[in-house]
Parts: structure tokens; sequence; C-alpha cells
């Protein structure tokens, strides 16, 4: 399943960034959004933000990556250019509003 | 009893076309889909349709009688159908299976319904109308339980999810809440729709039996109050969810 805007940009840094193989890659992200409950096909660009500080570096060290500082550092920059108009639109926005 | 329960069926419809034409004008002013098609749901189904059902019982005109069965059962099959479109567009959008399954179940209603149609239009006999609808009935409390089902797994999945992200300051508290709440009345609508349905296929007095009667009066009462909270919540009760974690959300843009 296709993620959002910012998962798959997100998804090809870390690729290029580290040794990590495209899977690899997808996955190490992917064990991340689950531990902070998040989607992929629904992660906007800021959520991530969150997650690359609080969440990846942890599951950078078990994957083998020795220093996950810069790592971090490069998805940050690629997740303040991600274009996410017309992305869809998660349960979450929805719910936000209909009580609202 | 059975006016217990009556007191508490109507407490339910009214709150559900309050909550229903509330969120149909705000899909007017904004063009979203998802109120829209929740909007529709209360008050087509809960708001019209199902009392409109349940009244046509005690019409003494026939054409007054078949006209309430025809345009009540109309209106529960649109009211749940749009319930679950409303899963399939808000919690699966991008699964293969949700569109097919919304349209399954609404084929499912729509053909229960005619069944249910059929049976009044063939005989005035109430014994034999409830004889010759039982399938019918059968068929579309089916798929509004597997709907009911969806909604409390969907609602529960989410509130498990918004609970990781409040941890890490990602959501606000109500918003959790809201989907704790929905997850809820999925439960809480299969157990009383269940028990009553189960009595009903029975050829039972569902007004009779303390049993049904305490399913249909505790279900509805819980489910007006639930829909109050998830759509129309008092500010007491929003700050006092706000008062249990700072909210921080970012996902609501």
């Amino acid at each position: 399943m296709a993620g959002s805007a910012a998962f798959e940009a997100a998804c090809a840094e870390l690729e290029r960034a580290t040794s990590l193989d495209r899977w690899s890659a997808r996955g190490t992200l992917q064990l991340s959004l689950m531990d902070a409950g998040l989607e992929t096909a629904s992660v906007t660009a800021a959520q991530l933000g969150v997650v690359v500080d609080r969440v990846l570096p942890r599951q950078l060290q078990s994957a083998g990556v020795a220093d996950a500082n810069p790592v971090c550092a490069r998805l940050r920059d690629v997740l303040a250019t991600v274009d996410e108009r017309g992305g869809a639109e998660g349960a979450e926005a929805v719910f936000s509003r209909l009580g609202a | 009893m059975a006016a217990l329960s009556l007191v508490c069926l109507a407490l339910y419809t009214l709150t559900s076309l309050v909550v229903g034409t509330r969120l149909i004008l705000r899909s007017r002013h904004s063009g979203r889909l998802p109120e829209l098609l929740m909007g529709l749901t209360y008050v087509a189904s809960s708001g019209i349709g199902y009392p409109l059902a349940v009244a046509s019982t005690f019409f003494t005109s026939r054409p007054a009688l078949l006209a309430a069965v025809v345009v009540g059962e109309v209106l529960i099959v649109i009211g749940c159908s749009t319930f679950l479109f409303f899963n399939a567009v808000v919690f699966r959008p991008n699964a293969v299976w949700s569109m097919p399954a919304a349209a399954l179940g609404s084929l499912v209603l729509a053909a229960g319904a005619a069944a249910v149609i059929a049976a009044y239009f063939s005989t005035s006999d109430a014994v034999l109308v409830a004889e010759r609808s039982r399938a019918g009935t059968a068929a579309m409390l089916f798929a509004l339980g597997a709907g009911h089902a969806w909604t409390a797994v969907e609602g529960l999945r989410h509130y498990r999810m918004m609970r990781k992200r409040l941890a890490l300051g990602l959501a606000d508290p109500v918003v959790a809440n809201r989907f704790l709440l929905w997850g809820l009345t999925g439960l809480v609508s299969v157990a009383w729709n269940g028990v009553a349905s189960s009595y009903v296929l029975a050829g039972a007095n569902v007004g009779a039996d303390p049993v049904p009667v305490l399913a249909i009066s505790v279900g509805g009462l819980a489910s007006a109050i639930m829909l109050v909270l998830i759509f129309m919540a008092p500010a007491w009760y929003v700050r006092w969810l706000g008062r249990e974690r700072p909210s921080r959300a970012l996902a609501t843009a």
C-alpha cells in the first residue's frame, strides 16, 4: 500500500542516507510509526517530524545504523519541503471536525 | 417496562435527529462527504425510518400503514447504507475491500427491505406478515450488526493508536475520547440490537419480555448519551478531558 507523501519522501531519504536497502528503510520507518500509533497512508510531515525526533533513533540503532543524528537531521530537512496538498484525509482529521 | 423502553428509544430518536441535522447542515457549508454520510445515517434511519416503521404497526388505515412501511424501510436502507460507506470512506479509504463491502452490505439491506415490504403488500394478516418478513428482517439485522461490529473495531483500534500518539503529544485527548466513544457505541449497538433482533426473529413479543425491554432501554439511553458526547460534547466534558493531558494535536490539519 502506498504511503503518504511525507512517508514516501522520508523512506527515500532514509535509503539514501544509510546503508539500508529499500525494504529495510521502509520497515524501520513503519515500525517507528507503529510505536507512535500512526499509519503510513495518512501520516503528515509534522507528525513524522516528531517520530524522527522521538522514536526513529531507537529503531535506527536496532537496524545497525551507528550514528542516527545526521540521518535524522537529513530526514527533518526533507520533511520540511514535502508538498502535502491533495493527500488523503485521515480518520483523526474527520473526528476532530465532527464534534467541533 | 415497555413504556420505559419507548421513552429511551424516543430519546435516542430525538438525539439522532438533532445530531444528524447538524451534520447535514455542516456538510452543506463545507461540502465534506463524511459529515453528509453520518448526518444522513442519523436522520434517515435512527431519526425517521425506525420510528416510522415501529409506528406503522399502530396504523388502522391499510394505505397509511403500507405508505409508512415503504417510506420507513427505504429510509432505513438509505441510513444504514450511508453508515457502511462512512466506515469505508473514513477508516479504510485505501483498502480494496472496504467499498465493495459497504456496497454488498447495502445490497443485502435493500433486498431485505424489499422482502419486508413485499410481505406487507401480500396480506393484511399481522401473523402472516411477521412470518413472511422474517427472512428479510434477518438479512437486514445481519448487515446492520456487521456494520456496528465494524464500527466497534475501527473505533477501538483508532483509540488504541491515539493513546500512543498522546504519549508523544501528537493527539488531542478530546478526539481520542471520540474514537473510544465511537467504538463503544458500536459495541453497545451490537449488544442491544442483537438481543432485540433475536427475540423478533424468534417471534416473541419484544414489548412484553423484560430482557429485550431492558436491553433496548439501556442500549438506547447509552447510545443517546454517547452521541451527545461525540458530536455535541458539553464544555465541562471537554474541559475534563483536556485536563488529562495538554493538547498538542498536529494531525488535524
